[in-house]
C-alpha cells in the first residue's frame, strides 16, 4: 500500500506474531521510567493486549482476501496458508495440462510439473507464442492467402498490438504447421545442443559461433578428462597443469599470461581470424608436458581451426563492423524486460528477438497451516465449464477440460466474520464541504463516526467491541459508545440491499443536519447500554464512535479495534459417543446448541491530524 | 415497458428491471438482449445494428448481436461494438456476449468477443476485437487489451498492452456479484448518473470501490 486512502479498514492476521515466551514480560524498559504497573499474572487472563504486529502492513488485510478455517475457528491470510497445485493450464489457449481431478479432501494433490516425456512442463507446447517486444499473444497467419486454403503449410506470426512480424529481416521466420510452434522456436533459440544450432540459415553468425565453440570445448574437456583417467591409471603423477579441470583453467590462464608476455604481439598464428591463444594452441605448445600426446594436441589444433574457418563469414563480419560504426542511437537494443523474458538468449538487437513461449499458470488449493484442513479447493473436473461458456465464442472447447471458476470448497472470512464500514457524520459547526479525510483533523475537536457491521452468519450474533481508550502511538481519544450489541441473522443471504438505500438516505440527512440532531433510535433513546446504536436492520447494526485527536500535528489516527463475535451454533448431536442409541434426550431434537466465539483485531486508519 | 407518467425520468425501466438512460445511444435494439436488472448510463453507445446477415435469420427472430447479461452496469460513455473481420473481401460481424455482474467503467470501448461474469472493467479501457475475458477478472483503468487476447480467470490486467499484473482472491466471484447487486439497488434509489465509486461513497466513506488490496503502482518500462 503505497498511498493509503482514508479511511481504511484492515483486519489483522495473527500469523505475523513473533513467537515469544510469556515469561519475559517483567523486563523494565530503560527509556520509560514512568511505566505503569507490570502486566497481571497469568491467572487473570481477561486483560486484552494489543498484538505487537498490529503496525506491520503485511499483517493487515482486507476482509475479502482472507480465508477462514472452521476447524480452528480462526481467520487465515494468504501468507499463513499452505498452497498446493491442483491444475496447470496455459493462460493463452486455456488448455489444461494436468489436473488433479480425483483429489480427496485431505490428500495432497498429485499434480506435478512433469510432462509426458519426463521433462518439466513450464511452457505451453501448443501454438501459443508471445511477441518479444510487447508480450501479447501472437496471431498465426498462413503465408499464402490467395485461395484461402489452409493446407499451404507455411505459417508466420504477427503481433496484433505492435505489428511485430516474424517475417521481418534478418530473421525471416516462417514455420511449418506440422509440428507445434513451440518446438520450432525452441530449436531456433539454441537451447538444445549446439548440433542443432549449426543450421546457419536462421541464426546469426555470433550465436552459431558461440554455440559451436562451446560444444567444441565441452567435448575437448570431456576427452581430456577421459585421457587423464587413462594416463593416471598407467603412469606417473599427473602433470600439475592438467590435474583437475578447475585447476586446469586457472593454470591455463596463468600460462597464457606468461605466454603472451614472452612473445609479445607475435603470438598471432597464421590465420588472422584465429584468436592468439586457445586451449588447443596451448596444448600444442606445451606438448608432452601437458599430459597429452603431441599428436593429439595437433589433432585438436586442426579441429579447432576447421571449426573456426567453417563459421567465419568474412562478409557478414565486415557488415556488422560497419553497422556498429554507424550507430548513433541505441534504440535497437532490447529493453531489460525484453531481455529478461528469455535470459539465456541474448541478441544484440531487437530485430534478432525470437517469439517467446507462454508460461503455464497453476490453480492452487489452500490449506490451513495448523490443522491441514482444506480452505479452498477449485473444481477442476472436466464436466464443468465456466459459466460464461458461449457457443458464440470462436474458441473451440473440445474434449479437453477448460479452466473454470467453480470451487468445491471455498471457506472465506467474509462469510464468517462481520464486515465493517465507516461513515463520518459532521456536526453542525463544520462546513460540510471539506471532508476531514482530506483536509485533516483538528486536535481537541470531537468527530463522530458511524460504524456499521454486517453479519454474514445465519444466526444472530452478539458483538463485543474493544479498543484502547487512547490510540497506542499518539494517544488520540477514541470512545465507542456501545461496546456490546447484537446483530440479526442473515436470513436471505442478500445483505439487505434495500437497506443500503435507506442507509444512504439516512446518512445524507444526518450529514446535512449535523450530529446534534441524531434521531436516536428507539433503543438508544432509552439510554443505558444501547446508547450508541443509531440504526439497525435485518442483518446489520450501526453504532457511533467518537474520536478526539490529540495535539500531535501531522500524526495519523490509527484505531485498533478488537471485535468479538459470539453466537450459538447448532451442532449435530453425537449419538455414538453416548452409546444410548436414538432418543433419550430431553428435548428429543437432533441438534445441540454450542456457544461459539470468533474474534479478530482490526485497524481503522481514519486520517491525519493537520500540520 | 412500464412508463412513469408522473415525471419523464431520465431512465427507461423495462419489466425485467433494466434501466436504460434516454441519453444513451442504442442502435438496433431488436438485436440487443439485456438480461434483467442491467443499467446503462447516459452517453453510452450500444451498436446492435452491426451484425452479419446470417442464413439462420429465416428460422429464428433477429439474432442477437449484442448479448448483455444480468446485473450489469455500464457507466457513462461506454461503447459496445461487435467485432468484425475481413473475410473474402467483405466485412463480417460476430456477436458480442457479456456475462452477468459485469461493471464497465466510463468511456471504455468494448469490442471483445466474450466477456465472462463477475468482471470489473475500469474506465478509459480499450478492449480489442475478439478478445476473450473469462470470469472473475479485474481490468484496471486505462488498460488496452490487444485483439484476440485471452485473459484467464482470476487475473488482474493493466497496462498498454495488457499484461497480467496480479491475481484475484477466490472471493472475487461473490464480491463482484454483491457489488453489482449493490450498485443496482443504490442506483435504483437515486436514479442519478454517477460513477459507481461516487454512488458507493454516498453511503459509506471507506467504500472506495476497491474490494481487494492490490499493489497500486505497477512499474512500466
Amino acid at each position: 500500500m503505497t498511498s493509503t486512502q482514508y479511511p481504511s479498514l484492515r483486519i489483522h492476521c495473527p500469523c505475523a506474531e513473533p513467537v515469544t515466551d510469556d515469561d519475559d514480560q517483567e523486563e523494565p524498559e530503560p527509556d520509560s521510567p514512568s511505566k505503569p504497573a507490570p502486566p497481571p499474572t497469568p491467572e487473570t487472563t481477561t486483560k486484552l493486549e494489543l498484538p505487537p504486529s498490529l503496525d506491520n502492513p503485511f499483517a493487515l488485510h482486507t476482509l475479502n482476501s482472507l480465508y477462514f478455517c472452521d476447524v480452528c475457528m480462526v481467520l487465515r491470510c494468504e501468507r499463513c496458508v499452505v498452497e498446493e497445485v491442483v491444475q496447470i493450464y496455459c493462460p493463452a489457449c486455456l488448455h489444461v495440462y494436468s489436473a488433479d481431478t480425483a483429489g480427496g479432501a485431505n490428500e495432497a494433490s498429485k499434480v506435478t510439473r512433469k510432462g509426458v516425456r519426463g521433462d518439466d512442463v513450464t511452457f505451453c507446447s501448443r501454438n501459443c507464442l508471445q511477441c518479444p517486444l510487447c508480450f501479447t499473444n501472437l496471431i498465426m497467419l498462413s503465408q499464402s492467402t490467395s485461395d484461402g486454403s489452409e493446407a499451404s503449410g507455411t505459417v508466420y506470426l504477427q503481433c496484433p498490438h505492435c505489428s511485430w512480424d516474424s517475417r521481418y529481416q534478418p530473421r525471416n521466420l516462417t514455420f511449418s504447421k506440422h509440428s507445434s510452434l513451440y518446438q520450432q522456436v525452441r530449436k531456433l533459440s539454441g537451447n538444445t545442443k549446439a548440433d542443432e544450432a549449426s543450421d546457419t540459415t536462421t541464426t546469426t553468425t555470433a550465436t552459431s559461433r558461440f554455440a559451436a565453440l562451446s560444444s567444441f570445448y565441452q567435448q575437448l574437456y570431456e576427452s581430456l578428462d577421459a585421457e587423464e583417467e587413462e594416463s593416471n591409471a598407467h603412469s606417473a603423477p599427473p602433470s600439475p597443469l592438467f590435474s583437475k579441470r578447475a585447476n586446469r583453467s586457472l593454470e591455463t590462464i596463468r600460462f597464457m599470461k606468461s605466454h603472451y608476455s614472452k612473445q609479445g604481439g607475435a603470438a598471432a598464428s597464421s590465420s588472422p581470424s584465429l584468436p592468439a591463444v586457445t586451449p588447443a594452441s596451448v596444448l600444442g605448445t606445451l606438448g608432452r608436458a601437458g599430459g597429452v600426446s603431441s599428436q593429439k594436441a595437433r589433432e585438436y589444433g586442426e579441429k579447432e581451426k576447421e571449426r573456426y574457418v567453417e563459421y567465419i563469414d568474412e562478409e557478414a563480419e565486415e557488415e556488422e563492423a560497419l553497422r556498429v560504426r554507424d550507430v548513433t542511437t541505441l534504440d535497437f537494443t532490447p529493453t531489460l524486460s525484453q531481455r529478461l523474458a528469455n535470459p539465456f538468449f541474448r541478441p544484440a538487437r531487437t530485430s534478432d528477438l525470437l517469439p517467446l513461449p507462454t508460461r503455464l499458470r497453476a490453480r492452487r488449493a489452500k490449506r490451513c497451516r495448523a490443522c491441514r484442513h482444506i480452505l479452498v479447493r477449485p473444481d477442476v473436473s472436466s464436466r464443468k465449464v465456466s459459466s460464461s461458456s458461449s457457443s458464440a465464442s470462436s474458441m473451440a472447447t473440445g474434449a479437453a477440460s477448460t479452466v473454470a471458476t467453480a470451487f468445491r470448497i471455498n471457506l472465506l472470512s467474509k462469510n464468517y466474520l462481520p464486515s465493517l464500514r465507516i461513515t463520518y457524520l459532521p456536526s453542525t459547526s463544520h462546513a460540510p464541504a471539506s471532508s476531514p479525510y482530506q483536509a485533516g483533523f483538528i486536535p481537541h475537536v470531537t468527530y463522530t463516526f458511524v460504524l456499521t457491521l454486517f453479519n454474514p452468519l445465519y444466526e444472530p450474533v452478539k458483538i463485543t467491541l474493544a479498543s484502547p481508550p487512547r490510540t497506542p502511538r499518539h494517544s488520540h481519544l477514541v470512545t465507542f459508545l456501545t461496546p456490546l450489541f447484537e446483530i440479526g441473522p442473515n436470513i436471505e443471504d442478500d445483505w439487505d440491499l434495500q437497506a443500503l438505500a435507506s442507509l444512504r438516505r439516512k446518512f445524507s440527512e444526518l450529514k446535512r443536519t449535523g450530529t446534534a440532531n441524531i434521531p436516536l433510535s428507539q433503543e438508544s433513546g432509552r439510554g443505558g447500554p444501547n446508547l450508541g446504536i443509531i440504526d439497525r436492520g435485518r442483518n446489520w447494526t450501526s453504532v457511533i464512535f467518537e474520536v478526539v485527536p490529540a495535539d500531535a500535528r501531522g500524526s495519523e489516527i490509527v484505531v485498533p479495534l478488537f471485535v468479538s463475535v459470539a453466537y450459538e451454533a447448532e451442532v449435530e448431536k453425537d449419538f455414538t459417543a453416548r452409546g444410548d442409541g436414538i432418543g433419550g434426550t430431553r428435548d428429543g431434537g437432533l441438534f445441540d446448541k454450542e456457544q461459539r466465539e470468533l474474534a479478530f483485531w482490526s485497524v481503522l486508519r481514519i486520517g491525519k491530524v493537520i500540520q | 415497458m412500464t412508463s412513469r407518467r408522473q415525471t419523464r425520468g431520465e431512465y427507461i425501466e423495462t419489466e425485467s428491471g433494466n434501466r436504460i438512460s434516454r441519453k444513451a445511444v442504442i442502435l438496433g435494439s431488436q438485436h440487443i438482449l439485456l438480461g434483467g436488472r442491467s443499467t446503462i448510463l447516459p452517453e453510452c453507445v450500444v451498436r446492435g445494428d452491426l451484425h452479419s446477415p446470417s442464413s439462420a435469420a429465416a428460422t429464428s427472430p433477429a439474432p442477437a448481436s449484442v448479448n448483455i447479461g444480468r446485473y450489469n452496469f455500464l457507466e457513462r460513455g461506454v461503447v459496445i461494438r461487435p467485432p468484425f473481420k475481413f473475410y473474402k473481401g467483405s466485412l463480417v460481424y460476430y456477436p458480442l456476449k457479456i456475462g452477468n455482474f459485469v461493471t464497465i467503467g466510463t468511456n471504455t470501448i468494448v469490442e471483445a468477443a466474450t466477456i465472462g461474469s463477475y468482471v470489473k472493467i475500469g474506465s478509459n479501457c480499450v478492449i480489442g476485437k475478439f478478445a476473450i475475458i473469462k470470469d472473475c477478472v479485474l481490468v484496471l483503468d486505462g488498460t488496452v487489451i490487444p485483439p484476440t487476447a485471452c485473459i484467464p480467470p482470476f487475473s488482474v490486467v493493466a497496462g498498454n498492452p495488457a499484461t497480467v499484473v496480479d491475481e484475484l482472491p477466490e472471493s472475487s466471484a461473490e464480491v463482484y456479484e454483491r457489488r453489482a447487486r449493490q450498485i443496482h439497488a443504490l442506483h435504483g434509489a437515486t436514479l442519478a448518473s454517477m460513477s459507481i465509486q461516487e454512488v458507493k461513497q454516498s453511503v459509506f466513506d471507506d467504500d472506495f470501490d476497491e474490494e481487494f488490496d492490490l499493489v497500486r503502482d505497477f512499474g512500466h518500462d
